[in-house]
């Protein structure tokens, strides 16, 4: 079996998770799961019914079933569709040379 | 107590800018009123020239930059190149490399630069350092 495999939509990465639902809170699509600091942009998760979508600490996670799938859209980025699976929302990171350890990216 | 203890030509420097304004002052007194003042106001404005220029030369030597411009930079080098992306090395002087992954937003063509690891030396593992878990990247939008 292929290892699966991530999606980078901008400044999120969106990677495949086991559907671990504890101490989450359920959102309901159409949901903002990433904004731009700086820029105000917005990554939107858009999912029909049968997709759950959580919530925890700012990370996102849905869980798609078989023979559905969800959206995310941004003003700059072309759209990601993703597959069915459970999958984790957040930021990408990058290298913080000062600090010498990663940091969340922010736009 | 803690003694400052000056370098060779952070001496020089103290005694140049001194000079210069000890000139000043001479010639306001000595030119009269109507070119004195205006030759002292100009070599007190090149002391602080001086001072300026000599601050920012003692910081660079300290190892504080004074001015963040490609002139400073040793070398700036592509060491790696896929679809749209690049891995862009930058040595500076007295410090070790850094690794800056450039990508270009292939939606508005938009270049944006974020900062690897050292180690990251090619796209794909800047990529997936980015992604977190060394996993490949499948779709980048």
């Amino acid at each position: 079996m292929s290892k699966a495999k991530a999606i980078q939509q901008g400044d999120i990465r969106i990677r495949p998770r086991p559907p671990i639902t504890r101490h989450m809170q359920r959102v309901s699509s159409p949901v903002v799961v990433a904004r731009g600091e700086k820029t105000g942009h917005q990554h939107v998760l858009t999912a029909p019914a049968e997709v759950e979508v959580y919530e925890r600490g700012g990370v996102f996670y849905a869980i798609v079933p078989e023979g559905s799938e969800a959206t995310i859209q941004h003003d700059e980025h072309a759209p990601v569709t993703i597959a069915p699976g459970t999958w984790e929302i957040d930021k990408v990171r990058e290298f913080d040379y000062v600090a010498r350890q990663p940091r969340n990216v922010s736009d | 107590m803690s003694v400052v203890r000056l370098s060779e030509s952070d001496r020089m420097f103290i005694v140049a800018t001194f000079l210069v304004q000890l000139l000043g002052i001479v010639a306001t007194i000595t030119m009269g009123p109507e070119f004195g003042p205006l030759f002292g106001i100009a070599l007190t404005l090149m002391a602080l020239v001086v001072g300026t220029v000599g601050w920012c030369t003692r910081n660079e030597r300290n190892g504080i930059p004074a001015r963040q411009e490609p002139a400073r930079t040793e070398s700036v080098k592509a060491i790696d190149s896929w679809e749209g992306y690049e891995i862009i090395q930058i040595t500076q002087p007295g410090q070790s490399p850094h690794c800056y992954l450039r990508m270009e937003n292939p939606t508005t063509g938009e270049t944006h630069i974020e900062a690897v690891p050292p180690n990251r030396q090619t796209v794909r593992e800047a990529l997936q350092w980015r992604n977190g878990d060394n996993l490949d990247t499948e779709v980048l939008t």
